[in-house]
């Protein structure tokens, strides 16, 4: 399921049960597997609650979209920027969705994000499960690791792209859209692809700056 | 026990949607923004006196008053959705509908591809969806 597709059936929703009580799990390092485990039950549940697109749909329209961009512009890096471009905009708008169904407990930290958006939005909104791995050790660095791809899950690269293209670099600006709007400005991109014959598809996402707004403390004038 | 007024505050303090309701002092539109927009400020001065760091919830949730109840939720997005009640309204019914406009305001505004982010929301599905959340708690339209 691509989020475009999926975004405009939820629109047609009007009455959702959402009094559904998730008990938010506490965050300490003691507890990272059971919280990873709660995370994951809350993904699946958002999953299970959203209204569904048949993801055949979705990835033949996704596959069209690339298709049409392959061909509109001249080099595949510049049909990745685009498709960065299209997911940042939807991250944008997306997160505010995310926020209000997903009941995902709030990010403390930006390596708490990472968990969030591996276990609750993948499932959500891609229905994959997908893990975090790479953590940097400042915790300003986070891949996320995913198996299966559902944009992806008919294409073939042609030899001449296999080394350019990213295909669902779409993803990856989601992510930085949708991290923004929460105040965080990152960089995400792949490292890996299964379509490019990798063993599993990985994003790396880290962290630029906050963007918090803080008043100076001391009396400048 | 009606609801008097409700506000939508985009990030920077402009009020992007309002509706009032019978029952209460009306304001014009001017005067909308200047509230709303105050209301931004105090929001942002709550947040830095704040003396707790980091916390889920810091900043203004609400306001009472003798002759009212005043409920604010912010989401992480920094969009502030905004109730004026009658005392008596319990606060968890307050903030399940601010939640519900929470709910509207992603889908028929933020996925309405014409609606420009911090703008004015002016979508006739919002407005729809809008008068149905609100018809059980106010006593009747005003505008």
């Amino acid at each position: 399921m691509s989020e475009a597709p999926r975004e405009r059936l939820q629109a047609s929703q009007t009455e959702r049960n959402s009094s559904e009580k998730v008990p938010r799990p506490v965050a300490t390092s003691a507890g990272a597997a059971a919280n990873a485990a709660a995370l994951s039950k809350i993904g699946e549940q958002a999953f299970q609650r959203g209204e569904l697109v048949n993801s055949e749909l979705a990835a033949l329209t996704y596959g069209a979209l690339v298709r049409q961009l392959v061909l509109d512009y001249a080099h595949p890096q510049q049909v990745n920027e685009q498709l960065d471009r299209i997911g940042y905009n939807i991250g944008l708008r997306l997160v505010d969705d995310f926020l209000a169904r997903s009941a995902a407990p709030p990010c403390r930290s930006f390596a708490a994000s990472a968990e969030i958006i591996a276990r609750v939005a993948f499932r959500m909104y891609l229905g994959v499960n997908a893990k975090v791995a790479h953590i940097a050790s400042d915790g300003s660095e986070y891949s996320i690791l995913f198996d299966s791809n559902p944009l992806a899950e008919f294409a073939e690269l042609p030899e001449p792209m296999k080394g350019s293209l990213w295909y669902s670099n779409v993803i990856c600006g989601v992510i930085r859209g949708a991290l923004e709007m929460v105040q965080y400005s990152v960089q995400a991109r792949f490292e890996r692809d299964i379509l490019r014959g990798d063993d599993c598809n990985e994003i790396r996402v880290s962290l630029v700056r906050e963007l918090e707004e803080r008043v100076p403390t001391d009396n400048e004038i | 026990m009606p609801i008097y007024l409700v506000f939508v505050v985009n990030r920077s303090g402009g009020l992007i949607y309002h509706a009032q309701f019978h029952g209460a002092q009306v304001h014009p539109l001017n005067e909308c923004l200047r509230l709303a927009s105050t209301l931004h400020g105090i929001q942002q001065i709550s947040r830095q006196v704040s003396p707790v760091e980091n916390a889920d919830d810091i900043g203004l949730v609400g306001l009472e008053a003798r002759t009212f109840r005043l409920r604010v939720y912010q989401p992480p997005t920094g969009v502030q959705f905004v109730v004026l009640a009658t005392p008596d309204m319990p606060d968890e019914v307050l903030l399940g509908i601010l939640r519900r406009l929470h709910l509207l305001y992603a889908d028929y505004a933020l996925k309405n591809p014409f609606y420009v982010q911090d703008m004015p929301i002016r979508c006739r599905l919002f407005d729809i969806h809008f008068a149905k959340l609100m018809k059980p708690h106010i006593v009747g339209p005003l505008e």
